[in-house]
């Protein structure tokens, strides 16, 4: 584990008058992987927008080791694995690949390890539309994973996955538990996710709780969100 | 930027958007040629009618005119030199009604010489004698008799209408017609694909994410944007300069063809040469904010084309309104040159491109 300070502070924002986020407060301080859980529409995707600058907070400040993250740190240390969608579906992986390389100056060597890892060799050169969803989702994880940034941000990685795509990305989420980046992923698979970590960030009512939950994020989950709601959002630290 | 444009190239190849441009711009090129190749054998013929119409019923007076005596009495001596103006006048008409039938413009314009000629022959014996047969009054014959000879001095053929042939005219008239901003912004509309396929869907969220500045994409999209043009518009006068050299007119113009006593063909293509770039850069901020700021693609279209028709044909301040010295130039080619709208327009086309870059950093993707 690697010491690093990731932190959101007072984070509000809103689509329209739906409040997403009110003075929501996170604080991450090593490397490792981290869930991210909630009910669908509860604003897990936002969040991760919201980190990468693709959403404007309407307050509050997301910094990284103590620097509010702008553009260009986005750019240079966070990388985000979202829904396929954001593809070309015309280009090809490799077109992608190649882009996303070239502008982070990505070696050789390292683009075919990774393709290796996630074993997307076979379909690198076909266009996106004719790729499955876990070929897609598999491409997705690759394009983020190159420029080894050191925040990692994966939005539900393992939704609509056949079973060879479940395991690849799992062993994948194995291997980060020992590298120096955080990793920060969000799922409704918790089975899954609880074989990875055990380290999760509930989203709850419109602020962020962080806790280490040691009966596994199933039963946290039903207290949460099926059951009257004890805890009421706030602060979460780790 | 080196990469951007890479992607950019990709992403037209692969959905052969290239073939797309060279076809449009083939069939572009290829229907104005067309268009105005019908247009100038509509005035030609308007032409050789109307000259016919005077010859006869200037014949009709003539034949009703008793024989010439061999000796003129003194007081009848400036009543037989307008008849034998009359009769020079009846030739050229007639002889000119041929050359303009037949297409010969180098005949044609001599005989047309020749017709002034006589007209201010006639004048002088009997005023705006000549405006019965040929409609023209005394003003417009002498400034139409300095400009013919000035043609005939220099090889050139004279072109009554705004419509030739002649590939420098027909170019010049092609790129007025393409620079035409109600019309350019339907050309970058299309050709601006790129940014639209980006910011119509989610991809812009991957492009976004994979640059250092946003700006960078806003630049790129404009060279891209600029270089397509360029492709387009050395297709499109490609394609009408052949078929104007294969099938174009016998009229010889030179850069130096007067258009009006203010503008000659030269001085028209160099104005257009300086507000290409400029108007092309303008147009496609205003495409791009378009395309940020309204979602559904018609209305965007609407609003594009309503405010760059509206600001072209306002009829004020038109000396420092680039638009308007582009687009009236289309319809007037006497429109006076003002090289300071390049200024305004230069200003116009950088705050467009700030307000597209804070919407672009302000924007929720």
């Amino acid at each position: 584990m690697v010491k690093m300070n990731f932190e959101i502070k007072d984070l509000s924002f809103a689509y329209r008058r739906h409040p997403v986020f009110i003075e929501a407060n996170l604080t991450l301080m090593t490397s490792g992987v981290y869930g991210l859980v909630g009910p669908n529409g509860s604003g897990k995707s936002t969040l991760f927008n919201l980190i990468t600058g693709l959403l404007h907070p309407t307050q509050g400040a997301i910094t990284l080791d103590g620097t509010v993250l702008t553009p260009n740190l986005v750019f240079a240390n966070v990388a985000y694995a979202q829904d396929s969608s954001v593809l070309y579906p015309y280009l090809t992986g490799r077109d992608h690949i190649r882009f996303v390389a070239l502008q982070h100056h990505v070696a050789a060597a390292r683009i075919a390890a990774v393709s290796e890892q996630l074993e997307i060799t076979q379909f690198v050169d076909q266009r996106v539309s004719s790729l499955s969803q876990g070929q897609k989702q598999r491409l997705m994880i690759v394009l983020a994973l190159l420029p080894e940034a050191r925040l990692l941000l994966m939005d539900e990685p393992l939704n609509g996955l056949d079973p060879d795509s479940v395991m690849i990305i799992r062993n994948l989420l194995e291997d980060f538990k020992s590298t120096a980046q955080m990793v920060i992923v969000s799922s409704h698979n918790l089975d899954e996710l609880d074989k990875v970590t055990d380290q999760i960030i509930f989203k709850v009512d419109q602020g962020l709780q962080f806790e280490t939950v040691a009966d596994g994020a199933e039963a946290r989950y039903a207290e949460l969100y099926h059951h009257a709601r004890p805890v009421k959002a706030g602060d979460g630290h780790a | 930027m080196r990469n951007l444009a890479i992607l950019s190239w990709l992403r037209v190849k692969r959905r052969g958007f290239w073939l797309l441009i060279i076809g449009v711009a083939i069939v572009t090129g290829a229907a104005f040629f067309g268009v105005t190749k019908w247009q100038l054998a509509q005035e030609n013929s308007t032409i050789a009618a109307r000259l016919e119409r005077g010859s006869e019923e200037l014949g009709g007076q003539l034949r009703e005119i008793p024989p010439k005596p061999a000796k003129i009495p003194k007081h009848m001596i400036g009543y037989w030199h307008m008849i034998d103006a009359k009769e020079q006048l009846l030739v050229a008409m007639h002889r000119g009604s041929q050359a303009k039938t037949a297409g010969n413009e180098h005949d044609y314009t001599r005989w047309h010489v020749a017709m002034l000629e006589a007209s201010m022959q006639l004048d002088k014996y009997v005023p705006n004698g000549a405006a019965e047969f040929t409609t023209l009054d005394i003003q417009t014959i002498k400034r139409q008799l300095k400009r013919d000879r000035y043609l005939l001095a220099t090889g050139q053929t004279v072109i009554n209408s705004i419509y030739s042939l002649a590939p420098r005219a027909v170019l010049t008239r092609l790129f007025l017609f393409l620079l035409c901003p109600p019309i350019l912004i339907f050309l970058l509309l299309g050709l601006n694909w790129l940014w639209r396929d980006s910011f119509d869907t989610k991809t812009h969220q991957f492009l976004l994410l994979h640059v250092r500045q946003r700006s960078h994409v806003m630049w790129e999209n404009l060279v891209s944007t600029i270089v397509l043009m360029a492709l387009f518009s050395l297709i499109c006068g490609g394609t009408t300069g052949i078929l104007a050299i294969l099938f174009g007119g016998k009229e010889s113009v030179a850069w130096s063809y007067p258009l009006t006593p203010q503008t000659s063909l030269g001085v028209q293509a160099a104005i257009l040469a300086v507000f290409a770039a400029p108007i092309v850069w303008c147009l496609t901020a205003g495409v791009q904010a378009g395309t940020l700021l309204l979602h559904h693609i018609s209305t965007r279209i609407a609003v594009l084309v309503i405010v760059s028709a509206g600001i072209t044909f306002l009829p004020f301040g038109i000396s420092l309104n680039p638009f308007a010295q582009l687009g009236y130039r289309l319809l007037d080619w006497q429109q006076p040159l003002n090289i300071w709208a390049l200024v305004s327009l230069l200003i116009v086309a950088g705050s467009l491109t700030g307000v597209v870059n804070i919407f672009l950093n302000r924007r929720n993707a």
